[in-house]
C-alpha cells in the first residue's frame, strides 16, 4: 500500500495543506508528491528537471489534478500525460474549483478518468477525497504497465 | 523469387477475369459479350482452383483442387467458340442441339477424371507435386497422359483453331478499320492456343513458373481489350449484314484461295509445334538415357575400387603379421616342423576360403612353393619366380594384373606379399602369393547390368602398347579376355577412346560394328578402364514409338483443322448460292412487276434493244398507233416502222431524228408528232441503262391532241385580258395625283410619331438607372438620334458658386476628359447670353452664329487639333423641382442648325435628363448614409463583442480563483476547531462557525452569480420543448432531495413551448424550487404549473399556497441580490428569480408575478412576446 504514490499537481498551498488534511483525516497513508506547477508534474512523470533520473517506470497510482496552474497548465499536462504511449493508462483525476462546460468537455475529450470540483465546504470536501481514494486506491483495478 | 511470381501471377490473373466476367456481363447487349463473360469467369475459376491447389496444406489436397481446375478448362474452348461464333456473326449456326454435342467431350472429361483409378484412361500417371516455400507446384513433366487426356486436349485444341479460323476470316472480310482489332482478338487466340500446346507436350521444361493460367489469362486480356478498349463488338460483322451480300459475292471467288492459305499457314504451324515438340523429347529422353548409362559406369568404376583396396589389404595384413611371419620362419627354417606347417596350412586355407581365392600359397626367397592352400602342389609359374626375385628387393605389396600362367591357361590375378621375419628392411622370408580367379566375382561383377537390356554391357579395357585389350569375357563374342585387341588408330571405337582417356558419354561403333552409346571413364589406381554401353537401336526404340504417336497425332489436327476450314468454307459457299437464287428470284419478282406496270400505264411505251430492234411494248402503243394485232406478232420491225410513219405528216423529219438519237445512244429527247388526221403526240425517248452501260432506249407516245386544243382556247383569254388591264392602267394614273397629296401628311404624321417614340424611349432608359455616367450615355446616345448633333454635352450648375462644371463632353463620337473644360463661373452684373441666358431664365438658347475665332466661352466641345469649329448651338437648362440643375448643349458644325422644332424635341429630354439626374443624386446621398450606418453597426457589435469577451473571462476568473480561499477559509477554520478545540472557548467556536457559514454561502453565491452570468451568455437554441415533462423532471428532483415533506404537485399536460431545454430547465428549477422552498411551513402544500392567458396571450405559471409576499416590493423581485424574506427564515441568494427573468427576456418574453402576504404567489412567465 505504502509503494502507491499519489501525485498532486496543485499550486494553492492552502489548497495543498487541506488535501494532506483531507487524506490523512480518511486514512490515506500513501506517499503523496506534492508538484506545484505544471512543468514540475511533467518532470516528476517523465523523470526530467529536477526529477531527472527518477525511474519512470514507478508511475503514481493517481494523479489528482488542479487545471489552473503556473507555467503548464493542467490541460496541457493532462494532454502530454494520454499522448505518451508510457503514461497513456495513468489513472488521472482532474481536481478543480471551476466547473466551467468548456473546461468539463476539454479534459473528457483528452481522456480524463474523472473530474471533481472541489466544494467550497471543507467538510464535503474531505468526504470527496476519502471517496476518491477508497475508489482509485482500493476498488479500481490498476491499469496494467505499459509494456515498450 | 520465381515461384513467387508465379503465384502473384496467377492470383493477379484470377482478380482481372473476375473483374473483366463482371464488366462483360454489365455490357451484355453487345454481341458476343455474354459468351465472352463466360470465357472470363471459367478462367476466374480455373486460376482460383489453382491458387487453392498451390495452397493446399497437403499435397493430396494440392491434387483434388488441381482436378477441380479441369471444369473449367474443358469449358473455356467451348465458351471460346461461342463466343467465335457470336462475334463472326454467324449466330444462326448455334442451335441448341450443337451446343449440347459441344458439350460432350467436356462432360465425358469429367467422368473420365473423376473415375481415373477405376480405369486408367484419363491419365496412366498424375502430376506430381513438390514443396517449394509455402506452395505446392505440380511437375507436369511427370504427367503420363491417357487417351481420355489426349482426346481432351486434342478437342479443346481443334475448338480454338475453328475459333480461330472463323476470326481470320471475319477479319477478312471486315471493313479495313476493324481489321486490326479482328485480328487482335485472333492473335489472342493463338496465344492460348501457343500455351495450351506447351502446357500439353510440356515443350519448354518446367521450371517453378507454370505460365499456362496466365498464359490464358493474358488471352482473355488481350480479347477484352479488343473487345472493350476498341470497342470492337460494336462494329462486328454481326452489325454489318447490310454489305453482306455484296460481300459475300464479291468474295466468293478468292475466299477459296484464301482458304487455302489459311489451312496452309495453319498446317505449318501445328507441324512446326509438332517438330518442336518431338525435338523437346527426344533431347529429354536423350539425357536421361546418357545419365542412366553415366551413373551405371560410375557404380561399376567405384565398385572395381573398392575391390582392389579390399585385396591389397588382405596382402598388407598378411606382410604385416608378426604371428605368422614367426610361424613362417620356423616352418622355412626347419620344414620338419609339422606343427608349424599344420598351423600355416590352417591359415592359408582360411584365408582362401572367407576372401574366396582361387590359391593361396608361400614361396621361398629361391621362387620355390613351400606350402599351398589347396594342399595339391603346383609347379610354380616362370613369371613368379621373377616377380618374386624383384618383390624380395622392393618389399612391397604388389598386384599381379590379369595374366595367364600359360599361354592357353586359365587368366588369373594375384597379390604378392613378402613375409618378414622380425625387423622390416631385412631381406624377406618368403612371399605370400594370394592367386584370384577373375570368373568366380569379378567377370559376373563387371557383366552385370541393374536394369533389363537387350544389349548393354560393361567392358574393362587395359591400354598395351599401341592396342586396347579387353580384359573380361564379352556378351557377344566368347574367348575375348586378354585375347582381343583393338588397334589405338580406330577412334571411333569406345574401347580406344576409353583407352585413350577420355571420359563421359561417347557415340561409336563398338566391336561387332554396332552404333553404340557408351560411358567411358578410367579406373583410379589402376590400368583399367571401363567402358559401359547400350546399342543405340535400343535406346532410340522408345524414340520411335514416339515419332510415330507424335507423327499421328499432329496429322490428325491437321486434318481435322482443314475439316473445320472446309465446313466453314462450304458454308460460306452454300450462303452465297442461297443468295443467288434469291436474287435471281427477286429479278423475276421484279420482272413481273414491270410488266404489270407497263401494261397499266396510260402512255404507249415501245422498248427496243441498242440496234433499234424492238424488244417489247405495251397494249396502248398498239392502241395509240392503230397498229392491228396481226401486224404487231410478226415482230416485223421493217413493217412496223413502216406502218408508223404512213400516218405521220412529216415522215421524214421524224425518221431522221430517230436516226440521229441512235446515233447518241445516252441522249434524251422530246418532241411532238403530227398526225395526217390531225392528231398531236407528244415523243418521249429515253436510254435505258443496266448499271452504267446503256442496253437499249424507251419510247413514250402520248395523245395530246385534247391538252392542245385547250391550250389555243387559253392563248385566246389570255389575249382579251391583256387589253382590258391597258385600260384600266389608265385610269389609275389619274387617281394617283391625288394620292401623292395625301402622303406628304402622312410622311409628317410619321415623323412626329418617331420623334415621340424616341422620346418615350430616352425616357424608359433614364428611369432604368441612377448611374450618372450611365444616364448621360443613355441621354446622348438617344439625342444623337433625333436631331444633329456631332457635339454633345452635360454640364452640372452649383447655384451657390453661381458655377457651371462640364461632367459629359462628346465630339463626333468620341468622349472628351471634362477635366479639360475648366468651371464657368457667371458674376453678376455681366450681360447675360448662351449659356448663363439659359441657365438664368430656365429657357433653351439658340445660338446660330458662333464666332469663326475660338475662345474659351464659345467652343465648348472639340476634339484638339479639330480644325472645324461648331457654328450653331442650342443651351437646354436641366431643371428639376424648379431648379436649375444644370445644361444640355448641343452643337453642330451647320450654320442655323437649330430651331423651334428641336427645341420642342430637346426640352422634355432634359426635363427628363434632370429628374434622372437628380433621382441619382439622391439615391448617392441614401447609399452614403447607408453605409455609414452599417458602419456604426459593425463598429458596436466589434464593441459588444469584445465586452461579452471581457465578462466571459472574468467569469472564468471568477469561477476558478474566487472560490479556492473561500474553501481556505472554511478548511483552516474547521481545522483550527477541530485541532485547537481545547484552546477555544464557545464564543470562538460560534464565531469560527459563522465564519464558515459565511465562506459558504459566499461560495453559493458565486455559483449562482456564475449561473447568471452563463444564462446570460450562452448560446441560445431553438427547439420544440415538452414543458410538462421539464417539469415532472424538476418536481421529481425537488421529492428526492426532501422526500418526508408533502407537497401536492400538479403539473399541466402536454405544455410545450418553442425555446432552449437547457435554459428552459433553469428557469422551472427555480420557480419551482422557490415555491418548493416558501411552502416550507405548510402542512398542506400545493405547487401548480400551467398555462393560462393573459391579455390575449398565452403565459406559463407556476403558484403555489405559502407565504407570499407584500406587492409593494414587486418591483424589487427580479432584481440580483433582491430578496423578500429573511435568511434565517428562508435561505438563499436573491439571484434565482433574476436568472428566470433573463432567460424569459432571452426567450423574447416577460415575467411577472401576483402575490398576497400567506396568501401564496403566482409567477407568470411567457415566452416569445413578439410572436
Amino acid at each position: 500500500m505504502n509503494s502507491k504514490i499519489i501525485l498532486l499537481v496543485e499550486d494553492n498551498p492552502s489548497d495543498i495543506g487541506l488535501t494532506q488534511r483531507a487524506l490523512s483525516k480518511s486514512h490515506i497513508a500513501n506517499e503523496l508528491v506534492v508538484a506545484e506547477d505544471g512543468q514540475e508534474a511533467l518532470d516528476y512523470v517523465f523523470g526530467a528537471g529536477a526529477h531527472a533520473g527518477r525511474d519512470v517506470t514507478e508511475l503514481p497510482t493517481l494523479v489528482l489534478l488542479d487545471l489552473k496552474l503556473p507555467k503548464v497548465s493542467g490541460l496541457k499536462v493532462l494532454g502530454r500525460i494520454r499522448a505518451d504511449e508510457r503514461t497513456r493508462r495513468l489513472p488521472v483525476v482532474v481536481l478543480t474549483n471551476s466547473k466551467e462546460e468548456q473546461d468539463v468537455a476539454a479534459c473528457y475529450d483528452l481522456g480524463v478518468n474523472s473530474y471533481i470540483r472541489k466544494p467550497v465546504d471543507f467538510t464535503q470536501f474531505a468526504q470527496a477525497i476519502q471517496h476518491l481514494g477508497l475508489y482509485w486506491l482500493v476498488l479500481n483495478e490498476p491499469p496494467p504497465k505499459v509494456r515498450l | 523469387m520465381e515461384v513467387l511470381l508465379y503465384f502473384a501471377s496467377i492470383l493477379l490473373t484470377g482478380a482481372l477475369a473476375g473483374f473483366l466476367a463482371a464488366y462483360a456481363w454489365r455490357q451484355r447487349n453487345v454481341p458476343g459479350s455474354r459468351a465472352y463473360a463466360g470465357l472470363a469467369l471459367g478462367e476466374c475459376f480455373l486460376s482460383l482452383a489453382e491458387i487453392m491447389s498451390v495452397l493446399s496444406p497437403t499435397a493430396a489436397q494440392a491434387l483434388f483442387w488441381w482436378q477441380v481446375r479441369f471444369p473449367a478448362l474443358a469449358a473455356i474452348p467451348v465458351l471460346w467458340l461461342v463466343f467465335a461464333l457470336e462475334y463472326s456473326g454467324r449466330k444462326d449456326w448455334l442451335s441448341k442441339r450443337l451446343l449440347a454435342v459441344m458439350f460432350v467431350v467436356p462432360v465425358l472429361t469429367q467422368v473420365l477424371l473423376w473415375s481415373n483409378s477405376l480405369h486408367g484412361l484419363w491419365v496412366r500417371q498424375e502430376v506430381g507435386f513438390h514443396r517449394n516455400g509455402p506452395f505446392w507446384i505440380a511437375e507436369i513433366s511427370a504427367r503420363l497422359p491417357g487417351l481420355g487426356f489426349l482426346v481432351h486436349s486434342f478437342y479443346g485444341l481443334i475448338l480454338l483453331l475453328i475459333g480461330i479460323v472463323l476470326l481470320l476470316v471475319a477479319a477478312w472480310r471486315m471493313r479495313h478499320l476493324y481489321r486490326g482489332q479482328a485480328l487482335l482478338v485472333a492473335g489472342a487466340a493463338s496465344t492460348a492456343f501457343v500455351f495450351a500446346i506447351n502446357a500439353i507436350f510440356n515443350l519448354i521444361p518446367q521450371t517453378e513458373f507454370n505460365p499456362f493460367t496466365p498464359g490464358i489469362g493474358l488471352s482473355v486480356l488481350l480479347i477484352a481489350l479488343a473487345v472493350f478498349r476498341f470497342q470492337f463488338l460494336k462494329h462486328a460483322p454481326a452489325a454489318e449484314t447490310g454489305s453482306k451480300a455484296h460481300a459475300l459475292e464479291s468474295q466468293a471467288g478468292r475466299s477459296l484461295a484464301v482458304f487455302l492459305l489459311i489451312f496452309i499457314l495453319m498446317a505449318a504451324g501445328i507441324a512446326a509445334v509438332g517438330y518442336l515438340s518431338f525435338q523437346n523429347y527426344e533431347s529429354r529422353f536423350r539425357a536421361q538415357v546418357e545419365s542412366q548409362i553415366a551413373s551405371i559406369a560410375e557404380l561399376k568404376v567405384s565398385g572395381l575400387v573398392g575391390w582392389r583396396a579390399e585385396r591389397m589389404g588382405d596382402a598388407q595384413v598378411m606382410r604385416q603379421n608378426p604371428a605368422f611371419a614367426a610361424l613362417a620362419a620356423r616352418y622355412l627354417g626347419n620344414p620338419a616342423d609339422t606343427q608349424a606347417q599344420a598351423q600355416i596350412q590352417a591359415w592359408l586355407d582360411s584365408l582362401r576360403s572367407s576372401y574366396h581365392y582361387d590359391r593361396v600359397f608361400l614361396l621361398d626367397t629361391g621362387g620355390v612353393e613351400r606350402i599351398s592352400s589347396p594342399a595339391a602342389p603346383e609347379p610354380v609359374a616362370a613369371h613368379l619366380a621373377q616377380e618374386a626375385d624383384a618383390i624380395s628387393s622392393a618389399g612391397q605389396v604388389t598386384f599381379l594384373d590379369f595374366h595367364r600362367d600359360t599361354a592357353d591357361g586359365p587368366i588369373y590375378l594375384a597379390l604378392l606379399a613378402p613375409i618378414f621375419a622380425g625387423q622390416e628392411g631385412n631381406r624377406p622370408l618368403g612371399i605370400l602369393v594370394l592367386r584370384i580367379d577373375p570368373s568366380v566375382y569379378l567377370y559376373p561383377f563387371i557383366q552385370q547390368w541393374p536394369v533389363p537390356s537387350a544389349s548393354a554391357e560393361t567392358l574393362l579395357i587395359r591400354r598395351e602398347g599401341t592396342d586396347a585389350l579387353f580384359l573380361n569375357e564379352l556378351r557377344f563374342q566368347t574367348g575375348t579376355a586378354l585375347n582381343l585387341r583393338v588397334p589405338l588408330e580406330n577412334t571411333q571405337t569406345p574401347a580406344v577412346q576409353a583407352a585413350l582417356g577420355q571420359v563421359g558419354i561417347v557415340e561409336g561403333v563398338d566391336y561387332r560394328g554396332a552404333p553404340v552409346i557408351a560411358a567411358v571413364r578410367a579406373v583410379p589406381g589402376s590400368p583399367w578402364f571401363l567402358v559401359a554401353r547400350m546399342d543405340t537401336a535400343e535406346v532410340y526404340a522408345p524414340l520411335r514409338e514416339r515419332l510415330w504417336q507424335t507423327l499421328i497425332f499432329f496429322a490428325a489436327l491437321i486434318a481435322a483443322s482443314g475439316a473445320g476450314l472446309m465446313l466453314v468454307w462450304r458454308q460460306q459457299r452454300v450462303r452465297y448460292y442461297r443468295g443467288q437464287v434469291e436474287s435471281a428470284r427477286a429479278l423475276q419478282n421484279s420482272h413481273a412487276l414491270l410488266a404489270a406496270t407497263l401494261e397499266s400505264t396510260a402512255d404507249g411505251l415501245l422498248v427496243v434493244d441498242r440496234a433499234g430492234k424492238v424488244t417489247s411494248f405495251n397494249r396502248k402503243f398498239l392502241e395509240l398507233w392503230r397498229i392491228p394485232e396481226s401486224l404487231a406478232a410478226t415482230r416485223d420491225d421493217e413493217q412496223l416502222l413502216q406502218f408508223v410513219l404512213a400516218q405521220l405528216q412529216y415522215p421524214d423529219a421524224f425518221l431522221a431524228k430517230v436516226q440521229k438519237l441512235y446515233q447518241t445512244p445516252d441522249a434524251g429527247a422530246m418532241d411532238e408528232l403530227a398526225f395526217k388526221d390531225g392528231r398531236i403526240f407528244e415523243r418521249y425517248s429515253q436510254p435505258q441503262c443496266y448499271g452504267d452501260t446503256v442496253v437499249g432506249r424507251v419510247w413514250s407516245f402520248r395523245d395530246i391532241t385534247e391538252r392542245k386544243r385547250q391550250e389555243a382556247q387559253i392563248l385566246a383569254a389570255q389575249a382579251e385580258l391583256q387589253r382590258l388591264l391597258a385600260e384600266a392602267d389608265q385610269s389609275r394614273r389619274a387617281l394617283l395625283s391625288v394620292v401623292e397629296d395625301q402622303k406628304t401628311v402622312e410622311e409628317a404624321l410619321r415623323e412626329s410619331n418617331r420623334r415621340l417614340n424616341a422620346l418615350n424611349r430616352v425616357g424608359l432608359a433614364l428611369a432604368q438607372t441612377l448611374d450618372l455616367p450611365t444616364i448621360y450615355r443613355t441621354a446622348c446616345e438617344h439625342l444623337s438620334q433625333l436631331v444633329d448633333c456631332p457635339c454633345f454635352g452635360i454640364s452640372l450648375y452649383d447655384p451657390a458658386a453661381k458655377t457651371l462644371r462640364a461632367e459629359y463632353m462628346l465630339s463626333d463620337g468620341e468622349l472628351l476628359e471634362a477635366t479639360r473644360f475648366p468651371p464657368l463661373t457667371f458674376q453678376e452684373g455681366q450681360p447675360l447670353k448662351g449659356r448663363a441666358r439659359a441657365i438664368s431664365t430656365q429657357q433653351p438658347e439658340i445660338v446660330a452664329d458662333m464666332p469663326s475665332a475660338p475662345s474659351d466661352k464659345t467652343v465648348v466641345v472639340g476634339a484638339p487639333g479639330d480644325d472645324r469649329l461648331a457654328r450653331s448651338a442650342l443651351y437646354v437648362p436641366l431643371v428639376a423641382r424648379g431648379q436649375t440643375i444644370g445644361l444640355l448643349e448641343v452643337q453642330s458644325y451647320r450654320d442655323h442648325a437649330y430651331g423651334q422644332a428641336e427645341i420642342a424635341l430637346l426640352g422634355p429630354v432634359a426635363n427628363q435628363i434632370g429628374l434622372a439626374i437628380e433621382n441619382a443624386r439622391l439615391f448617392a446621398d441614401l447609399e452614403a448614409e447607408r453605409n455609414s450606418l452599417a458602419q456604426r453597426v459593425r463598429e458596436r457589435t466589434a464593441q459588444l463583442q469584445a465586452a461579452n469577451q471581457e465578462l466571459e473571462s472574468f467569469a472564468y476568473s471568477v469561477s476558478h480563483d474566487l472560490r479556492a480561499p473561500l474553501r481556505g477559509i472554511d478548511g483552516w477554520s474547521l481545522a483550527l476547531l477541530e485541532d485547537c478545540y481545547a484552546q477555544l472557548d464557545d464564543q470562538a467556536r460560534q464565531y469560527l462557525d459563522r465564519v464558515r457559514a459565511e465562506a459558504q454561502r459566499m461560495g453559493r453565491l458565486i455559483d449562482d452569480l456564475l449561473q447568471l452570468s452563463r444564462v446570460t451568455r450562452a448560446e441560445m437554441r431553438q427547439e420544440p420543448v415538452d414543458l410538462s415533462a421539464l417539469a415532472h423532471t424538476v418536481a421529481a428532483r425537488l421529492k428526492e432531495a426532501q422526500p418526508e415533506r408533502q407537497v401536492e404537485l400538479v403539473i399541466q399536460p402536454g405544455l410545450t413551448a418553442q425555446g432552449d431545454a437547457r435554459l428552459l430547465e433553469i428557469a422551472l428549477t427555480n420557480l419551482l424550487g422557490n415555491a418548493w422552498k416558501f411552502t416550507g411551513a405548510r402542512p398542506q402544500a400545493r405547487i401548480e404549473f400551467g398555462q393560462t392567458e393573459v391579455e390575449g396571450r398565452p403565459a406559463f405559471y407556476v403558484r403555489d399556497n405559502g407565504v407570499g409576499y407584500d406587492m409593494a416590493y414587486a418591483e424589487k423581485l427580479f432584481g440580483a441580490f433582491q430578496r423578500m424574506h429573511k435568511t434565517s427564515e428562508f435561505p438563499g441568494t436573491g439571484i434565482g428569480l433574476a436568472i428566470v427573468q433573463r432567460i424569459v427576456h432571452r426567450h423574447g418574453g416577460r415575467a411577472w408575478a401576483e402575490a398576497h402576504v400567506d396568501q401564496g404567489a403566482t409567477f407568470y412567465f411567457t415566452l416569445e412576446e413578439a410572436a
